[in-house]
């Protein structure tokens, strides 16, 4: 991660071609130009020239209702990373301004209780006290292979329990060792990341390696795209560690098991479409683990949305837009679940609590007819036994 | 005639169009101080407006009437020459919210759509249909059916299926007294009266607001063959374009690339182009499978007997992307090089294509600048790409004495200023090169009739 003026550089190749609307997911429901990555590398231009006020309302707020989701630099021809621009900007606004709006409060909340939402720390075990079948002999802090992460969504907000309750069963299954860090699982920073708080990000990161170094632990697997994405990207950048700890996402580990013929499925015929999350997908390169996974229960067909792999639109979720603009969030994934329905599947499985909880948000509003999963709920459905 | 805008007029045209579709904070105005012409002074519009019907342009044309205010359209912004950009103060009117696909219509071959239409999402609507509407810019993706009527654009299909102008057949527009009128409409043959639709298109947004556009369509072309040739020889490659021609093989699209252009690619992508090629062409040919593998086969034979060194013929999908992606690769790839890139469009006869690249080679080296050249060899059509740096003031006064020369030269070679990017702001000023005098005037005197107050995108075109 640079700073602001190492991007001069790369600020003044955005040749303005305009390439990047047909990419935007802001831009496709708004047609207009302040919400594209031109218009928004125009204003930081323009910031640095002195030829706006820098930090004025407006200007923060367009530079927050970009996704970072980065679907514009993957095509821009001269390479253009508007995400990496304005993440810096972002960076240099609470420089400037400090951290302001809900940010604060996630500031905050993180810095006290270690979560987004403010919750108890032993509240991120109700989704476990919740199972409707509870599992025997969960390891709850203890030596194991690997860590399971659940992340702060997953296990705060009720709506989205069935994952970790999902994975955990997967799991115990299939006999794979893992342990669970229950009340004492912290924030991954990544949302501090995003909103400009290298700082406070830095110090919940090296909490969290402190913490796996504690239990003797050297492996992590998250449901999490963006702590998937923050613990093998950033985590390296951010805290110096002799013995990095290997990371994996829960759809690698389950294509594994899966190859192994650890999961069997039962048959059900179903047309689904599946949604890749930016985290996951375009900024970490795992398209094919979901998809196969979803392919190998048999009767399943995928069919691919217009926008996917590496130009898959963003969910709306991205770049924590919902807390900065929930309109336009709410706009960006109402178009998308238009996509999927384009493909006449009946069900959409992500790979991501965050896009589940926005698409499905947005399917009731649109009272579309389509089920959003995310790939451990469906994966547990249809597990055979 | 730069009428300023007030306050209340603001208001009033937020209670036209409603608030959520006005845009006038300096951050927001910023944004459309630039379309993707490189180079040009950037100011600011007044407001910015993004209409949603024809009833809301026509209102907005009469209070803009009544106070003197300039409009200037704009649909994606992608247009090279500046075409799109506030130079007077005034209105920037957004087509992009108008973008509803009227209809299609099978039987007669038409499409009918509202001008901030993508092409793209045109294109996509009619393959069920197994219908295509021919012209593809390089922005197909994001320019929209009114800005590239307005620019009367073509693309890498003009050898055969021609240019925008060929497939635009009715109109309906807004005039700057702010009345509308429909020209032409879904018959392929009209005669009735002035050529309205053809004045129109390619008329820049200086003459009339498109509301409403009908284009021809034809079918998609059953089956497509392309080719990939290296020469070592510039000659041999244009006699190569000739003889194709000669021997009545007209390909969909008949590409070159020159030595620097085919370096800067394969330096970028790793396609496998050969370093030291003097040239490379592609070909497309399509039409009836039968058809075209035959054109196909005489193609290979012409390129073999002008000593090609290495010809790709796609066998599938996958080896035919291959190909295309060599020629998409070409601006990415050259516009990684320097922060600016000028990208021209002089345009000369098919056969003085060589002179022409010889030409660009020599002001290159005169000017000690650095150009790319690739484009549609068939049509003449050539894109010089300088590669250069909007700060460097000194290198930027060379890269204008050599765009001045490389007019010069394709007009002396029997060819144009602009193929297809339009004259807009960049090239307003050479317009009398070619023209000359009268031909100005009449251009002028055209504008004063329709737009006695200048306020439809003035400082383009005919009123620099
Ligand atoms: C990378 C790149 C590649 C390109 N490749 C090609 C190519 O291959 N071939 C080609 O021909 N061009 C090409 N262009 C130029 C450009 O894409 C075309 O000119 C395009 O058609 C412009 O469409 P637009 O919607 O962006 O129009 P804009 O740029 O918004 O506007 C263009 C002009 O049309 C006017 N206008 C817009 N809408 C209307 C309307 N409804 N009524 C009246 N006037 C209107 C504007 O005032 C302006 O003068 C390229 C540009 C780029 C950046
Ligand atoms: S695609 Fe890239 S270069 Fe083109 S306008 Fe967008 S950010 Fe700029
Ligand atoms: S990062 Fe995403 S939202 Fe932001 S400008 Fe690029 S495409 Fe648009």
């Amino acid at each position: 991660m640079k700073e602001l003026k190492e991007y001069k550089e790369m600020i003044s190749k955005c040749s303005k071609c305009g390439n990047c609307q047909y990419y935007c997911p802001t831009f496709k429901v708004s047609r207009i130009e302040p919400f594209v990555a031109r218009g928004r590398i125009e204003l930081v231009s323009a910031a640095l020239d002195g030829r706006i006020e820098e930090f004025s309302d407006l200007f923060m707020k367009r530079m927050n209702q970009c996704l970072l989701c980065g679907n514009c630099s993957q095509f821009c021809p001269p390479g253009v990373e508007a995400e990496k621009i304005i993440t810096a900007m972002r960076e240099e606004c609470v420089a400037q301004k400090g951290v302001t709006g809900v940010l604060k409060n996630v500031k905050d909340s993180v810095a006290a209780v270690g979560n987004i939402t403010g919750d108890a720390p032993a509240n991120r075990m109700l989704w476990l006290e919740n199972m409707a079948e509870p599992l025997k002999g969960l390891k709850v802090n203890e030596p194991a292979e690997y860590a399971y992460l659940a992340g702060c969504v997953p296990t705060l907000y009720p709506s989205s329990y069935s994952i970790p309750q999902a994975f955990v069963t997967i799991l115990s299954n299939a006999g794979v060792s893992f342990t669970l860090l229950g009340a004492e699982e912290i924030c991954c920073g990544y949302p501090l990341l995003m909103g400009g708080m290298r700082e406070e990000a830095k110090i919940a990161a090296l909490k969290n390696i402190n913490k796996l170094k504690e239990l003797g632990i050297k492996k992590v697997v998250t449901t999490c795209p963006s702590c998937y994405h923050m613990w093998k990207d950033y985590y390296p950048e951010l805290v110096e560690t002799d013995e990095p700890i290997e990371v994996v996402h829960a759809s690698v580990l389950l294509q594994e098991l899966t190859n192994k013929n650890e999961l069997q499925f039962n048959e059900k015929k179903l047309v689904v479409t599946y949604h890749d999350p930016c985290d996951l997908g375009r900024k970490s390169g795992i398209f094919d683990a979901p998809r196969e996974i979803l392919t190998s229960i048999p009767g399943v067909e995928l069919r691919e949305m217009k926008f996917n792999r590496l130009s898959a639109m963003c969910c709306g979720g991205g770049g924590n837009l919902e807390m900065n603009d929930a309109e336009l969030s709410s706009q960006v994934a109402q178009e998308r679940i238009k996509q999927a329905i384009n493909t006449g599947a009946t069900i959409l499985v992500t790979s991501c609590q965050q896009c589940k909880r926005t698409l499905q948000n947005a399917a009731r509003q649109m009272r579309a007819r389509i089920k959003i999963m995310e790939l451990n709920e469906m994966v547990k459905e249809n597990l055979r036994n | 005639m730069t009428g300023s805008i007030s306050k209340s007029l603001i208001e009033e045209i937020s209670n036209l169009v409603g608030s959520e579709n006005v845009l006038s904070s300096p951050e927001d105005l910023l944004c459309y101080a630039f379309d993707a012409a490189p180079g040009l002074y950037k100011s600011k519009p007044e407001v910015v407006v993004s209409v949603e019907n024809k009833e809301q342009i026509i209102k907005l044309v009469e209070l803009a009437a009544a106070n003197k205010i300039p409009i200037y359209t704009r649909g994606g912004g992608t247009n090279l020459s500046g075409g799109a950009l506030p130079v007077a103060n005034g209105l920037v009117l957004s087509t992009l919210k108008m973008n509803k696909i009227l209809e299609v219509d099978a039987e007669n071959l038409t499409a009918t759509v509202e001008p901030g239409v993508v092409i793209q999402d045109l294109i996509e609507v009619l393959m069920p249909h197994g219908l295509m509407y021919p012209p593809d810019p390089g922005t197909v993706n994001t320019a929209t059916m009114g800005g590239s009527a307005a620019e009367n654009s073509g693309g890498l299909r003009g050898l055969k299926y021609g240019v925008t102008k060929h497939y635009v057949i009715g109109l309906e527009a807004v005039f700057a007294d702010g009345s509308i009128a429909r020209f032409g409409g879904k018959t392929v043959k009209n005669v009735t009266g002035y050529d309205m639709v053809s004045l129109l298109v390619g008329s820049e947004g200086t003459l009339g607001i498109i509301t409403e556009l009908t284009v021809k369509l034809i079918p998609i072309p059953e089956y497509r063959r392309s080719l990939l040739a290296v020469f070592m020889d510039l000659d041999k490659a244009a006699q190569a374009i000739h003889d194709i021609i000669a021997n009545k093989v007209i390909p969909a699209t008949l590409e070159i690339m020159d030595k620097f252009t085919v370096q800067t690619i394969e330096n970028y992508k790793k396609i496998g182009l050969p370093m030291e090629a003097e040239a490379v062409l592609l070909i497309e040919l399509d039409g009836i499978k039968e058809a075209a593998l035959k054109e196909a086969q005489l193609v290979e034979e012409i390129l073999r007997n002008n000593d090609a060194s290495e010809i790709r013929i796609a066998q599938t999908d996958a080896e035919r992307d291959a190909i295309w992606e060599a020629r998409r690769a070409a601006l990415p790839a050259l516009v990684r090089i320097k922060p600016t890139t000028i990208l021209e469009d002089a345009t000369v006869p098919r056969s003085k294509v060589p002179e022409m690249i010889r030409a660009l080679r020599d002001i290159a080296n005169k000017y000690n600048l650095t150009i790319g050249t690739f484009g549609h060899a068939g049509d003449g059509n050539l894109h010089p790409t300088i590669l250069t740096d909007e700060n460097d003031k000194e290198e930027m006064e060379r890269v204008e004495q050599a765009v001045e020369d490389i007019f010069k030269a394709a007009l002396e070679l029997g060819g144009t200023l602009s193929g297809e990017h339009g004259i807009g702001l960049s090239k307003a000023r050479f317009l009398e090169w070619e023209m000359g005098t009268a031909g100005v005037a009449i251009l002028h005197k055209i504008k004063v009739a329709l737009d006695p107050d200048g306020i439809l995108n003035p400082g383009k075109m005919t009123s620099a």
